[in-house]
C-alpha cells in the first residue's frame, strides 16, 4: 500500500505543479480539470525520478531524505498555488468549441461499456505477470533495482551489463526505485502502479485534449480509438517504457496545440510545460531524445518560415525554456555516464551507409511495417478501417486556430516514423529479430498522438447538425458566451 | 469589413452513422482484447517463470554481498532464449550485484552457476580454478574465484 501512498505523493507533486504553470491557461471545465490530473501524474512521476536520480549523483539519496525532499517540494507548491489562487488569477475561458451532439450520453455508455470490458483481462494481464514481460526484468525493472540502491546504483550503467540497455535514459526506472525507497523493499507493487498509471494518464490526457479543442464526442471517440485496439492495450502489462513515452509524446503534442490556440500569457507558459513534457520523454527513452530534437527542430523551423528569425525566437525561446533542464540532465547523462552503445554500436560509417543503401534491408522493413501495421488491430475494428470511416463521415476540417500546430505534429510523428526507419536500417543487431522485437511497439508509442492529430484534423461531428455555420467564419460564440442551438 | 456567417445544411444522418459505425465497430474491437489476454495468459501466464528465479537466488544473496561483481555460468547456453532467460532472471535477482559471463575479463568478487542438471560439483571448480563455497539445492552453486580476494 505504501507504494500506492509514494506514487500519490507523486501525483500530488506534479498537479500542484501543472496548476501552478498552466492552470487557468486552459480554461476552467471538467476537461481542463482532467488535463491537470493526467499531466500532473507524467509530471509528478517525471519531477520525482529526476530528483531521485540527483540524490543518487550527489549520494544522500536515503530513505528518510528522499521523503523529506518530496514532502517539502509538495508543501513549497501547496503554498504557491495558494498564493496564487489569493491573486485571484481569472482563468481563461474554455477553448472547447461550442455545439452539441445529442446523443453524447450514448456514446460515453459505449465507452463506459469498453472500459469495463477491457479493464479486468488489463488486470488480470498484470496479475498473471506482475514482474512484467522481458524486457521489464532484463531492462527497466532490473535497473530499477540498481538503482534502489544508493551504494552501487553505478551498476545500472555499467560497460560490464550483458545484453541489456545501459545507455537507455533513467525516468522510469528512477522512478520505480524511488518508489521502492519510500516502500523499504523491492516489490512488483511499484512498476505495475508506474504503467498502470502511465496507461491512465495517456488515456486521460487523449481524452481531455481532444475535449478541450474538438468537443466531447470527438473526446469520447478519440478514447474508443485507443480502447479498441489491443496491441496498444497488451502493452501497459509489459511494463516497458514505451506506455510513459508515449504519454509524454501526446502531452507535449496536446500542449504545442493549445498553446497556438492560446494567446499572450497562456501562449508563453503552454509552450513551456510542452518542452518541460518533451524533454521528459526524453527522460524516458531514447526515441524521446529523437522527439525531442524533432519538436525543437521543427517548432522553429515553423516559427522562422511564419515570421522570420527574429520573431521565431521570440516564440521558440520558451519551449527551448521548458525543454532546457531537461536536456541538459539527459545530455550529461548521455555524455557523462552512460556507455556509448547503441543499436549502431561498432560500426564504421562505411558500413552503415552500406546498409541504409542494401536494398534487402529496405525490403524487410517495408515488409515488416505492412505485417505489423495489418496486425494492429483486427479487420473491422482496424484502426485503417475506423478512421476511414471517420474520415469519410466528417472530412478533415481543423480549427484555423490550431491548424499549424496539428501540422507540426504530423510532420513530428512523421519524422519518428523516419527515425525508427533509420534506426533499424543501420542497427547492428540481426535485422529480423530486432523488427520482431520492437516494431510494434513503436507504433504503440506513435498511436495516441496520432489520434489525438487524427481527430484535430478532422471535422467537429457538431459541425454535421443543424444550426451550426461554417468553420472559417464566427461560428463559435465569443469567449464565454453560451450556445445558442437553432431549433430544427 | 463585414464577416459572414454561412449555414451550412444539416447532416444529421452522417453524423449519427459515423459516430455510431465507430462506436460498434470499436466495441467488437474490445472484445478481442478479452481473447488476446485469454490466449496469452491462459496459455502461459509467467513463461519464464520469473517469481521462481527470484525465489531460487533467495539464499545466495545472503552469501554475496551488494555491488559484488559476479560471474555467471550455466549448463543452458546464453544463445538459447531459455539460457538467456534464466540469464536476466539471475541478473534481476542477483541486482545491485554485478553478474557478467564467468568468460568476462573483469575481476570478479564472486561466481554463481546455475544448472538445471546435475553438476559435478569437483570437477567444476578445478575446470575453472574456482572454491565451492555453497551448493544449493535448486541447481544454484555459488563459488569464489581463485587468488582473487573480494
Amino acid at each position: 500500500m505504501i507504494e500506492l501512498l509514494a506514487a500519490a505523493v507523486a501525483w500530488v507533486a506534479g498537479w500542484l505543479l501543472v496548476r501552478c504553470g498552466i492552470g487557468g491557461c486552459i480554461g476552467a471545465g471538467r476537461a481542463a480539470r482532467l488535463l491537470e490530473a493526467a499531466l500532473g501524474a507524467g509530471v509528478g512521476f517525471g519531477l520525482t525520478s529526476v530528483l531521485y536520480f540527483l540524490l543518487l549523483l550527489t549520494g544522500v539519496a536515503s530513505r528518510v531524505v528522499v521523503l523529506a525532499v518530496e514532502l517539502i517540494l509538495v508543501a513549497a507548491l501547496a503554498a504557491l498555488l495558494v498564493r496564487r489562487r489569493r491573486d485571484k488569477e481569472t482563468p481563461k475561458p474554455a477553448l472547447q468549441p461550442a455545439g452539441q451532439f445529442r446523443w453524447t450520453g450514448l456514446v460515453a455508455l459505449v465507452v463506459a461499456v469498453a472500459l469495463i470490458v477491457v479493464i479486468p483481462p488489463l488486470i488480470r494481464s498484470f496479475l498473471a505477470r506482475p514482474h512484467g514481460d522481458w524486457d521489464a526484468w532484463a531492462i527497466w525493472n532490473l535497473r530499477a533495482r540498481f538503482l534502489v540502491d544508493p551504494a552501487h546504483w553505478s551498476n545500472a550503467v555499467s560497460a560490464d551489463l550483458v545484453r541489456t540497455h545501459p545507455e537507455y535514459p533513467l525516468l522510469l526506472p528512477a522512478f520505480v526505485a524511488r518508489t521502492w525507497t519510500w516502500a523499504g523493499n523491492t516489490s512488483p507493487q511499484a512498476p505495475v502502479i508506474a504503467a498502470a498509471v502511465f496507461f491512465l494518464a495517456a488515456l486521460a490526457t487523449l481524452a481531455a485534449g481532444v475535449w478541450m479543442l474538438r468537443g466531447p464526442v470527438a473526446a469520447l471517440l478519440a478514447v474508443l480509438l485507443l480502447v479498441a485496439n489491443p496491441s496498444f492495450l497488451m502493452e501497459p502489462a509489459r511494463q516497458y517504457a514505451d506506455i510513459p513515452l508515449c504519454f509524454y509524446m501526446l502531452g507535449a503534442l496536446a500542449l504545442l496545440v493549445l498553446a497556438e490556440a492560446s494567446e499572450g500569457a497562456s501562449r508563453i507558459r503552454l509552450r513551456l510545460a510542452a518542452g518541460v513534457m518533451a524533454s521528459l520523454a526524453a527522460w524516458t527513452k531514447q526515441e524521446g531524445i529523437v522527439f525531442l530534437a524533432l519538436v525543437l527542430a521543427v517548432e522553429l523551423a515553423r516559427f522562422w518560415r511564419g515570421a522570420g528569425p527574429r520573431a521565431a525566437w521570440v516564440e521558440w525561446r520558451w519551449l527551448l525554456a521548458g525543454a532546457g533542464p531537461g536536456l541538459l540532465l539527459v545530455s550529461c547523462f548521455t555524455i557523462f555516464l552512460a556507455p556509448a552503445t547503441g543499436p549502431w554500436r561498432g560500426q564504421a560509417v562505411s558500413q552503415m551507409f552500406r546498409k541504409i543503401v542494401t536494398f534487402d534491408r529496405w525490403d524487410q522493413i517495408g515488409g515488416a511495417f505492412l505485417a505489423e501495421l495489418v496486425n494492429f488491430g483486427s479487420w473491422l475494428s482496424h484502426p485503417v478501417v475506423l478512421v476511414a470511416i471517420l474520415a469519410a463521415g466528417l472530412r478533415f476540417g481543423a480549427d484555423p486556430r490550431s491548424k499549424p500546430a496539428v501540422r507540426s505534429g504530423a510532420l513530428i510523428l512523421g519524422g519518428m516514423l523516419v527515425a525508427y526507419w533509420t534506426m533499424y536500417l543501420v542497427a547492428a543487431d540481426d535485422l529480423n529479430w530486432l523488427l520482431g522485437a520492437s516494431f510494434g511497439r513503436l507504433l504503440s508509442q506513435l498511436w495516441p498522438a496520432t489520434v489525438l492529430l487524427l481527430f484535430l484534423a478532422l471535422g467537429r461531428v457538431e459541425d454535421l447538425l443543424p444550426g451550426v455555420t461554417v468553420p472559417g467564419v464566427p461560428a463559435a460564440p465569443a469567449a464565454g458566451e453560451p450556445h445558442r442551438r437553432r431549433k430544427s | 469589413m463585414t464577416r459572414r456567417t454561412v449555414e451550412k445544411p444539416p447532416q444529421t444522418a452522417r453524423a449519427l452513422a459515423t459516430v455510431f459505425a465507430v462506436a460498434i465497430l470499436a466495441l467488437l474491437g474490445t472484445l478481442d482484447v478479452l481473447r488476446l489476454v485469454r490466449e496469452k495468459y491462459n496459455a502461459e501466464p509467467d513463461p519464464y517463470r520469473m517469481n521462481d528465479q527470484l525465489a531460487r537466488y533467495r539464499d545466495a544473496l545472503q552469501i554475496i554481498p551488494p555491488g559484488s561483481v559476479v560471474g555467471y555460468f550455466s549448463d543452458v547456453p546464453f544463445e538459447q532464449v531459455r539460457g538467456a532467460a534464466i540469464f536476466f532472471g539471475a541478473q534481476y535477482a542477483l541486482a545491485p550485484r554485478l553478474l557478467v559471463p564467468l568468460t568476462h575479463r573483469r575481476r570478479l568478487d564472486y561466481v554463481i552457476g546455475n544448472f538445471a542438471e546435475t553438476v559435478d560439483t569437483e570437477k567444476i571448480p578445478k575446470q575453472h580454478r574456482l572454491t565451492l563455497v555453497k551448493e544449493f539445492e535448486n541447481g544454484v552453486v555459488v563459488f569464489r574465484p581463485q587468488g582473487n580476494r573480494p
